[in-house]
Formats: structure tokens, C-alpha cells, sequence
């Protein structure tokens, strides 16, 4: 029996309940947690205080392994002790639990923040050995993995530019990006903004507040092949179908890359048509539009017709 | 019970109340006299979102849609109904100048629309349609 197993099985739950416990100790996972640990904690939450050996026990982790799991889930201040022979232990809810990690979390990153600064004054004091090279720029690839590592990457590119931003993708990914700082972004860019996007009833809501002269409708065709956004005719992130469920990209400087994304940006900019257009879309193909008219004003003779006819034939009626 | 009450009642009960939506306000006009002067009562909207919103609200026999409108269109107004209250697609009759391929049509019956026209439309034929959807 695995330790899943066990933990589900020993916290006397309902068939109903595994799928949530499962979700929940993923999710705890990302708050940092280790999977046992995670176990440990959902464990204790359950079922109450418990001693050390209960919880080795129940859940099928060794004996030492179990004393340092609950050391660290102490520490992170999401366990307690109770003293008493033999000590047992106890957790806080959930609830503040959670508040507990993230608030440690942001401890976390307002520290690095403040230790940037010393490092980087640190490193003015280090003579340098090695000079930046000419070509530094021009070439560089850099591989991101991870919903955060390519927003990180694109609010950089929209902040810093200066003279354009292209951006092509699908409203899925937009959606994905939705409540981010990349599309507020996007919409207090002082850049020039061009955007090609499916632009559907149901999606439009992640593209609220962009200005909707700067969209314009992406195909059918196109609209699951590529993803990209280009930063003047410096830098591009475009989107790798990894088919994983994890989001990956590829960010580059390439003159050569930027260059062909960019014509290729232009050439599908110019075959489509910009979303306030729609109310437009059947006067698009002329030939059409004639024949839809020629047919509503063979219709409205046709009615009319009919309506001279029957007044006619009422009248008469009326008169005899 | 006398021959004019029974003639009066079977007039009451054969008048239909129908909903015409088409953004082309000639069209909607005369088809709206037309239907006047068969005894029927006719609403008329020139807006896919008026007419939407008159669909869930009001009560209707016969309904006559367009699909080419501005904002918001016929095949939105099928596909919002497909979701929210499918059982008035069965009331839908479409009445189009747009050019609809035969399988557009087959999705339509497939979807329960009463019948897809295309204009220019015989009006005894499009009356026989609307007094077929309550038939």
C-alpha cells in the first residue's frame, strides 16, 4: 500500500472525498510543501492531535522520517506540539495555514528585494576581470518553463519597449493571462500596440480595456499554430506546444528570428481584418454583398406585392 | 353556443403571436402588415440582442429570424438558445438572404429550427411556415 493509500484510507474518509484530498495535497505541494509533508499536515488536520508514532504508523512513513517531517511542518509554524508523555502533535486549520505560507512567502521575496540592493553595491566594489562583449546582444536563447517565468519574461519586454509591441495568440492564452499584469500592461503601453487575436464572444473578456483599434481578428487557420510577442525589433517570446499541461517558451534576442516572426506578424496583420469591423463582415466580399442585397430587395417586392393585393382586394370588398 | 361566438373563438385561437427579428427595417415592416392582415399579432425587432432579450421574456408562437445582423447575429441568437432555453429554437423559423450551405441547414434541423428560408420567399409559403411551427 502506497503512503496515499494509507493516508486516505486511514483518514476514514468516503469514497466521495479521495479526489479531493488528492487535489488539495497537490495544491498544498505548491504552497511549498513537500508531498509527505503535505501528507503530515492534511493528516493531523483530519484527525486531531496524534503522536509521533501514530502518525509514522497510519501513514506508513519510517519512524525518523516522520520526526523530521513534523520538525519542519513546526518550523513553517503550521503544526504545534502539546506537551506531555508521550508529546503529540496538532495543526492549525487550513485556512491559516495557507495565510501563514503565503505571509512567509512574501517575507520571503521582501528580503530578497532588500538584499539586491546590498549585492549589486557589493559588486561594484569587484574589479572586473572580463569586458562585455560587442556581440553580446544578437543572440541569446533562453528556454522558459512555467506560467510565471513567461510572464515575468513578457512584462519586462512590454515595459521596456519603446516602439512597437506585436502580439499574436489565441484568446486561450490570453485567458491564461488573464488578472496578470502582462495585459494591463499591454493596455498602459505607450508603444505602438498591434494584437491579432480569435476574437469570440466568450474569450473577448481577457482583452478588456485594449483598445480595440489596435486588434485585429485572427483566422481560423492560423489561430492554433503559433503564439508569439515581439518587443520593437529586439526581443520575442513565442510559445512551444510541449504538450504537457505546463506552459513552456522560447525567449530570444535573434536578429535573424525577430526579423521573420515579425514579417510573418505583418504579412497575417494585413490579411485580417480589425474586430470592430464585424459589423461589417458581409459587405467584406462584394460579390456576396450584392447578391444578399439583390435578395432582401427581391423579398421586400415580393411582400409588397402581396400587401397591394390584398389592400386592393379588401377595398373592393369594402366597396361592394 | 352561436355561430358567430364559435367563428369568433376559432379566430382568437388560430391568431398567432409572432416575433420577427431582422436588422432590415423595410422587411420587418412588411412582413408585420402582411401578418396584420392575416389576423396575426407581430412584435418586430431590428436588433439580434432586442430580439434575443424578447424571446426569454415574452412569450412567442412563431418566431422569424435573419442570421446576417450586425452585433449580434442569428447564429449567435441559436447559439445562446442552444444553451439557455432550447426549447424555442423549435419556434425558430429562419428567413435569410445570406447564402446558407447545405450543411449549415442540416445543423439547423439538427439543432430543431422549424425551417431555414432563403429570401426571396413566397409569402403564402412563409405564412404556411409560421402557422406549421403551432400546427
Amino acid at each position: 500500500m502506497t503512503m496515499e493509500e494509507a493516508l486516505i484510507e486511514n483518514l476514514v474518509l468516503g469514497n466521495d472525498h479521495k479526489e479531493s484530498m488528492k487535489k488539495i495535497n497537490e495544491n498544498l505541494v505548491q504552497y511549498g510543501l513537500t508531498p509527505n509533508q503535505s501528507k503530515v499536515y492534511l493528516y493531523l488536520t483530519k484527525t486531531g492531535e496524534k503522536t509521533a508514532s501514530a502518525i509514522s504508523k497510519n501513514l506508513n512513513i519510517p519512524r525518523t522520517e516522520s520526526y523530521h517531517l513534523l520538525n519542519s511542518l513546526e518550523q513553517k509554524g503550521i503544526i504545534f506540539s502539546i506537551f506531555g508523555k508521550p508529546t503529540k502533535f496538532n495543526s492549525v486549520s487550513i485556512d491559516e495555514a495557507l495565510t501563514i505560507i503565503i505571509d512567509n512567502e512574501k517575507k520571503r521575496i521582501s528580503d530578497l528585494e532588500l538584499k539586491k540592493e546590498k549585492i549589486l553595491t557589493l559588486w561594484e566594489t569587484v574589479p572586473k576581470h572580463v569586458e562585455q562583449s560587442d556581440n553580446a546582444d544578437g543572440n541569446k536563447f533562453q528556454i522558459l518553463q512555467g506560467r510565471n517565468s513567461i510572464l515575468v519574461k513578457m512584462d519586462r519586454m512590454v515595459k521596456t519597449s519603446e516602439n512597437q509591441v506585436l502580439v499574436l495568440g489565441s484568446e486561450n492564452n490570453f485567458i491564461k493571462f488573464y488578472h496578470t499584469e502582462f495585459v494591463n500592461l499591454l493596455r498602459k503601453t505607450k508603444a505602438e500596440l498591434q494584437v491579432l487575436t480569435t476574437y469570440s464572444k466568450k474569450g473577448k473578456f481577457a482583452l478588456d480595456g485594449l483598445p480595440l483599434n489596435n486588434i485585429k481578428k485572427l483566422d481560423e487557420s492560423n489561430k492554433h499554430n503559433f503564439s508569439f510577442i515581439i518587443k520593437d525589433d529586439a526581443e520575442v517570446v513565442f510559445f512551444i506546444n510541449s504538450g504537457s499541461s505546463e506552459l513552456m517558451a522560447i525567449w530570444t534576442d535573434s536578429k535573424s528570428f525577430v526579423s521573420t516572426l515579425k514579417s510573418l506578424f505583418k504579412l497575417i496583420w494585413r490579411k485580417s481584418a480589425f474586430v470592430l469591423e464585424k459589423a461589417n463582415k458581409f459587405t467584406n466580399n462584394m460579390s456576396e454583398d450584392y447578391e444578399h442585397r439583390l435578395r432582401e430587395i427581391e423579398q421586400e417586392k415580393v411582400i409588397l406585392d402581396y400587401l397591394q393585393q390584398n389592400v386592393m382586394v379588401k377595398k373592393v370588398g369594402k366597396n361592394e | 353556443m352561436s355561430n358567430t361566438t364559435s367563428q369568433a373563438k376559432n379566430q382568437s385561437e388560430s391568431r398567432l403571436n409572432v416575433l420577427i427579428i431582422d436588422d432590415n427595417e423595410q422587411i420587418t415592416k412588411m412582413i408585420s402588415s402582411f401578418l396584420d392582415l392575416s389576423n396575426h399579432d407581430c412584435t418586430i425587432v431590428n436588433d439580434g440582442k432586442d430580439g434575443l432579450e424578447l424571446i426569454k421574456t415574452k412569450q412567442y408562437d412563431s418566431i422569424v429570424l435573419d442570421l446576417a445582423m450586425p452585433e449580434f447575429d442569428g447564429y449567435e441568437i441559436l447559439d445562446t438558445l442552444k444553451k439557455e432555453d432550447p426549447s424555442q429554437i423549435s419556434k425558430i423559423i429562419i428567413l435569410t438572404a445570406s447564402s446558407v450551405p447545405l450543411e449549415t441547414v442540416k445543423k439547423f434541423k439538427e439543432l430543431g429550427v422549424s425551417s431555414c428560408l432563403q429570401k426571396p420567399v413566397d409569402i403564402d409559403q412563409l405564412l404556411s411556415k409560421i402557422t406549421s411551427v403551432t400546427g
